[in-house]
């Protein structure tokens, strides 16, 4: 929000300089009479902008009465906190270094405003002794007292720590500006003062949109704009793709019977429920040798598989070899390595073993699930039978070279001391002694490694 | 349901087929063979009152029908494949019991579900028509088999599309003729002569099928940048003496595109004969695909304009050759042939034309492009990004401007007002534009170029970005051609996690360089829109990532430096900002040609970003990071600081660094603070000089 000219003109009738014999304090109520409260911070800035450049304001009367608005703007609030207060510390501090007169040096930045003496010591006036007394003096007064008597020390210590503490609240962004306007005097023609064109001149700053008198310019960060995504194929190239290649199908295989087919997919289905006779094992596989597709239209499902391994694991073994090519053969090994320890389950695995490349996870898979099974089962009598099965099993798996007893080491040692009363676990533990201290004893076990390794 | 339709499926397989049944029924096939569809369906009708609860009769009959209609009614045929074999539904239903019986049925679900571009449904299908694939009669194993990697290929999964071809190979086209061998049940009815000749057909059908491989394996291997790979993949399509037509020809000019011949690619597409496709009959036409290639190249020749003007024919031939099909006023589900329904590329070509347009320099207008294609590409973070760039660069269209001492020194002062012992320079309060905060009251939904939706698209491309599994393992080595599919033995594993198992480097790195621009631009128009936090967030992440190009590293330094100055927290800000934070200014990953060694070195250089991004030498980007650095030493205070690795910022100006005007502007405000306004006058009146 920048100040209208009228507000400006208002301002300036204030100052004028025929209002020498008014006492400040009655200009500091025309003033605030004139501008309402939200105005006042504006009416701040064009003061201030007003004392720092002396050609805007030249007359030392003027200057008086606009420092002492400026003072009394905020009449009534703790100084500390209004927002020129840091004004009036900068202008004093400076004082003690260069009371000697010499222009002192933030009067060419146009930050702070230079003032004379007579000022200085009215402004101490004001901070320091009774502001009520120097406020109803005129401004002929005040310059007639106070121009050359020397500046009164100001204790000025409880203000700047207030304001210090106002200030660390703020970031450091907000801290470091510095104004736009620059004064660039040609001291040549320091004699044309005209009042009118400082008029203008400070309503080219005052108005605006933001007024150039509260810009502020601060370092700035140089924020590069990220490249452009680059991918390897910036623009896709297109290819044939012949859509029509993919077009609706004909069911041929629409009434043509296959009487063999529904044979064993009856047998199968049985082979779920109950053992086949001999007979019909033998019919079965003979129609499956017979089609190598047939066993994928049996009916067969890695869901269905543990209930035919339980029931006919001779056709289980020869079903999962002619799957073996299948995409989903690891769907069935998955089931059959989770499925209830049993017999038969242990004949399937260790015949597919024997037969067929494994893969190394599968068979290590199957060996945990059945030691965990050895242990976790309640009764004794069968704990026993199972016990002796998995060590007769896993003796053959290591002397066939089908794993490499040192992958499994532990967990095998660990499983033979538990079921040590066992005889046959005793003699796996002893095979196990044998391999690790290097006695083969018909055994060669590390160079077989390319074999036990399938993947 | 499935229950009933199970027992069906008993009686029509199990239930003796009477001798009549099956002479209606070869008839029935002679017919269909012979395109004869009328005769055709006489016979299913007579069939059908035989076997009422026959599935694949009715399910022959319908397809029947849709042939009449020369594959128009689709929707009409979609409605009654559904009422006969059930709906596929997106819903993840519990494993129906299909079984290899229904194979046909479901191949045609899928084939109408790829056809009206609903891949993710069609690959749910077609998984599980593989599952079958060893039970099926080989022609339509073969075509499940094409079906699967197509679908692959079409929603960019070039890794397991490769995986699961190679298993296809290992499965179908081996040299072990044992397992090739037919056993069809009718061939042993047929006399043993007629036995011979269709084994030789099947050998041309496997032949037909291996040289389809050849040409998808190709095709992947060039969505893996494995070209050496596709090299030898067409070397082999070559050898196997494949007509030369518009298919290979494409590919061959395809591989050349990406070796960065792309003189030699131009040649080779010139060599199409104009005639080649046609929309009416193959779905597609060779003019689209002719324009939309030569724009590629001429884009990738740093010749955006160019690569415009022939999208822009790309677009004018697919909307005749997609009018030139549209029958008015109708459904195209009821009245265009099935394989035209898919086969709009306009989508697809206003993106290039967006990228294109992007890259030419004109952001507004590729926006407007990026706006139509969202319509239909809007699962694609790539697009979404592109829509927040050209926000970003109609924000700011270059980085360049401001190092451009000369240019923008003007900008120094505002102007001078007054004249003799009034006159005062105004100097400028800022050299970047403002950020304005768009106060029209528009909503930043409504696509428009600004900063506040560009936040927006890139909210949705963070959104669909690939998950960042890929990222921690980053093959060290390329993966090689074919390799084992690996067991694995989770019990609950899908087929397609079953063969999906390396990640390409290509791929991997593709991801990496999508994800860093993401965070990059998030992070930037963050910051431009007072969103420190957030912007420190991206920033942060976009540190993080394993694998970062240079540039992007130096402006996640930049922009967190930024971000944290806002927030006020200089010393950690401090800490981006050494110079030693940046090492090179590459803008991406290049995707390592280890693979191309036998390239010849007189061949131009591979891939260069089609426009470069300033700054664009280390030295420049050094002094960049080094002039905020003394920007945060100014704005804490530490003037002399400032002033000194200001000096030497400005020393370091030569031919291969610029700085930025920046620079003269802070060493202004440094005097200024310092009290030395006669200083900051004379900088003024050397680098301003209407103003002396």
């Amino acid at each position: 929000m920048s100040a209208t000219p009228k507000q400006l003109s208002n301002l300036l009738d204030i100052l004028d300089e025929e209002n020498l014999d008014t006492s400040l304090e009655s200009l500091s109520n025309q003033l605030h009479q004139a501008f309402a409260k939200e105005d006042l911070f504006k009416v701040g800035t064009t003061l201030l902008l007003l004392l720092q450049h002396i050609d805007l304001l030249p007359n030392n009367v003027q200057r008086i009465m606009a420092l002492a608005l400026l003072y009394d703007l905020y009449r009534g609030e703790q100084l500390a906190s209004t927002p020129f207060a840091t004004v009036f510390i900068q202008v004093l501090k400076p004082s003690d270094e260069s009371a000697s007169g010499s222009v002192s040096r933030p009067n060419f930045s146009g930050h702070i405003p230079a003032l004379s003496r007579c000022e200085k010591n009215l402004l101490s006036h004001l901070l320091g002794y009774g502001a009520k007394e120097t406020m109803k003096k005129t401004a002929r007064q005040i310059i007639e007292e106070m121009s050359h008597s020397a500046t009164p020390l100001v204790d000025l210590t409880s203000l700047q720590l207030q304001l210090a503490e106002r200030l660390s609240e703020l970031p450091s962004v907000s801290k470091c500006g510095n104004p736009v306007i620059l004064p660039d005097m040609d001291r040549s023609k320091a004699g044309e003062i005209d009042k009118t064109v400082g008029r203008a001149i400070a309503e080219s700053l005052v108005i605006g949109e933001p007024p150039l008198c509260s810009q502020s310019y601060r370092p700035e960060f140089l924020r590069l704009t990220p490249p452009l995504y680059h991918s390897a194929d910036e623009l896709a190239w297109m290819n044939v793709e012949e859509p029509s290649q993919f077009t609706v199908e004909y069911d041929s295989s629409m009434c043509v019977s296959n009487c063999a087919g529904a044979e064993a997919r009856r047998l199968m289905g049985r082979a779920y429920k109950s053992a086949l006779t001999l007979q019909q094992q033998q019919h079965l596989l003979m129609e499956l040798d017979a089609d190598p597709k047939l066993v994928y239209h049996i009916g067969l499902t890695p869901v269905k598989l543990p209930d035919l391994v339980e029931n006919n694991p001779l056709i289980a073994i020869e079903v999962l070899l002619k799957l073996m090519q299948s995409s989903q053969i690891t769907e069935y090994f998955s089931v059959l390595v989770n499925m209830e320890m049993s017999l038969h389950s242990m004949e399937v695995v260790n015949r597919l073993t024997t037969t067929v490349d494994l893969p190394t996870e599968f068979v290590h898979l199957y060996i945990s699930n059945c030691i965990s099974t050895c242990e976790t089962i309640k009764d004794r009598y069968m704990q026993n039978r199972l016990v002796r099965l998995v060590c007769v099993f896993l003796q053959s798996l290591i002397r066939n070279k089908i794993i490499n007893v040192q992958e499994l080491f532990i967990e095998v040692q660990a499983f033979c001391i538990e079921f040590s009363r066992i005889r046959e676990a005793a003699a796996l533990f002893r095979l196990l002694k044998q391999l690790e201290s290097g006695d083969i004893g018909g055994l060669n076990t590390p160079p077989a490694k390319s074999k036990i390794d399938p993947c | 349901m499935t229950e009933i339709s199970e027992s069906h499926n008993n009686d029509s397989t199990a239930s003796v087929i009477t001798d009549q049944e099956r002479e209606l029924a070869q008839n029935a096939l002679t017919d269909f063979q012979k395109s004869a569809y009328s005769g055709c369906l006489s016979n299913l009708n007579k069939l059908e009152a035989l076997r009422p609860k026959d599935l694949k009769v009715m399910h022959n009959k319908v397809v029947t029908e849709y042939y009449k209609s020369d594959l128009k009614k689709t929707e009409l045929f979609r409605k009654s494949l559904n009422a006969i074999c059930g709906q596929i539904s997106t819903a993840n239903t519990t494993e129906a019991v299909d079984d290899v019986e229904r194979c046909v049925m479901r191949y045609n679900q899928a084939v109408l579900l790829f056809h009206t571009k609903q891949y993710d449904l069609a690959l749910k299908v077609v998984n599980k028509l593989f599952t079958f694939v060893e039970p099926m009669e080989e022609s339509l194993a073969h075509k499940v088999c094409l079906l699967l990697i197509k679908l692959h290929i079409v929603t960019n999964q070039p890794d397991a599309a490769l995986s699961l071809l190679n298993y296809i190979e290992s499965q179908f086209v081996s040299t072990d003729t044992s397992k090739i061998t037919p056993t069809d049940k009718e061939n042993a009815i047929k006399p043993i002569k007629e036995q011979k000749e269709k084994t030789d057909n099947v050998d041309a059908a496997t032949d037909a099928f291996r040289i389809k491989l050849l040409k998808y394996k190709a095709r992947i291997y060039l969505m893996t940048h494995q070209l050496k790979l596709c090299k030898k993949e067409w070397k082999a399509l070559v050898a196997s003496g494949t007509p030369v037509n518009v298919s290979s020809i494409l590919l061959k000019g395809n591989l050349e595109y990406l070796r960065g011949n792309y003189r030699k690619a131009i040649k080779i597409l010139n060599s199409i004969s104009a005639d080649g496709l046609e929309y009416k009959s193959s779905g597609e036409s060779a003019a689209v695909l002719y324009y939309n290639n030569m724009a590629c190249l001429h884009h990738a020749m740093g010749k955006p304009n160019l690569a415009c003007y022939y999208l822009q024919k790309a677009l004018q031939e697919n909307k005749n050759a997609v009018e030139s099909i549209q029958v008015k006023d109708a459904d195209p589900f009821l009245s265009q042939p099935l394989y035209t329904l898919g086969g709009n590329k306009h989508y697809e070509l206003m993106y290039s034309l967006g990228v294109s347009l992007l890259h030419a320099r004109r952001a507004a207008q590729a926006f407007e492009c990026f706006t139509e294609s969202a319509q239909k590409l809007h699962n694609s973070p790539r697009l979404w990004l592109r829509m927040a760039e050209c926000c970003i660069y109609s924000h700011k269209p270059t980085n360049e401007i401001d190092f451009n001492i000369h240019k923008r020194r003007k900008d120094l002062v505002q102007k001078v007002v007054g004249n003799g012992i009034y006159r005062k320079i105004i100097l400028a309060s800022a050299l970047s534009k403002d950020t304005k905060y768009h106060t029209e009251g528009l909503s930043c939904a409504i696509p428009q170029p600004t900063l506040e939706f560009g936040m927006l698209c890139l909210k949705n491309a963070l959104f669909l970005l690939p998950n960042d599994n890929n990222e921690l393992n980053l093959p060290s080595t390329p993966m090689a051609g074919p390799q084992s599919v690996p067991m694995s033995l989770k019990p609950s594993h899908v087929l397609g996690g079953q063969h999906a198992t390396q990640v390409s480097q290509a791929t991997a790195l593709e991801a990496l360089n999508l994800k860093a621009s993401v965070l990059a631009a998030s992070a930037y128009i963050s910051l431009c829109l007072g969103d420190n936090v957030v912007a420190l967030e991206h920033a942060k992440a976009l540190l993080g990532m394993s694998k970062l190009p240079g540039a992007y590293k130096m402006l996640g330094n930049l922009y967190a430096a930024e971000s944290l100055i806002l927030m006020n927290k200089i010393n950690e800000a401090i800490e981006y900002l050494k110079p030693e934070n940046i090492q090179d200014i590459d803008t991406f990953l290049p995707i390592p040609e280890t693979l191309d060694k036998d390239k010849d070195k007189s061949e131009e250089p591979f891939v260069t970003p089609v426009r470069s991004w300033y700054p664009n030498s280390l030295p420049t980007g050094k002094a960049v990071l080094q002039y905020n650095l003394a920007v945060a030493y100014a704005i804490r205070g530490e003037l002399d600081k400032s002033g000194e690795t200001l000096k030497q910022v400005w020393i370091s100006k030569g031919p291969n660094c610029d700085v930025p005007i920046h620079v003269i502007m802070l060493a202004l405000y440094i005097e200024l603070q310092l009290g030395n306004a006669h200083v900051s006058k004379s900088i003024i009146k050397q680098h301003c000089p209407q103003y002396q």
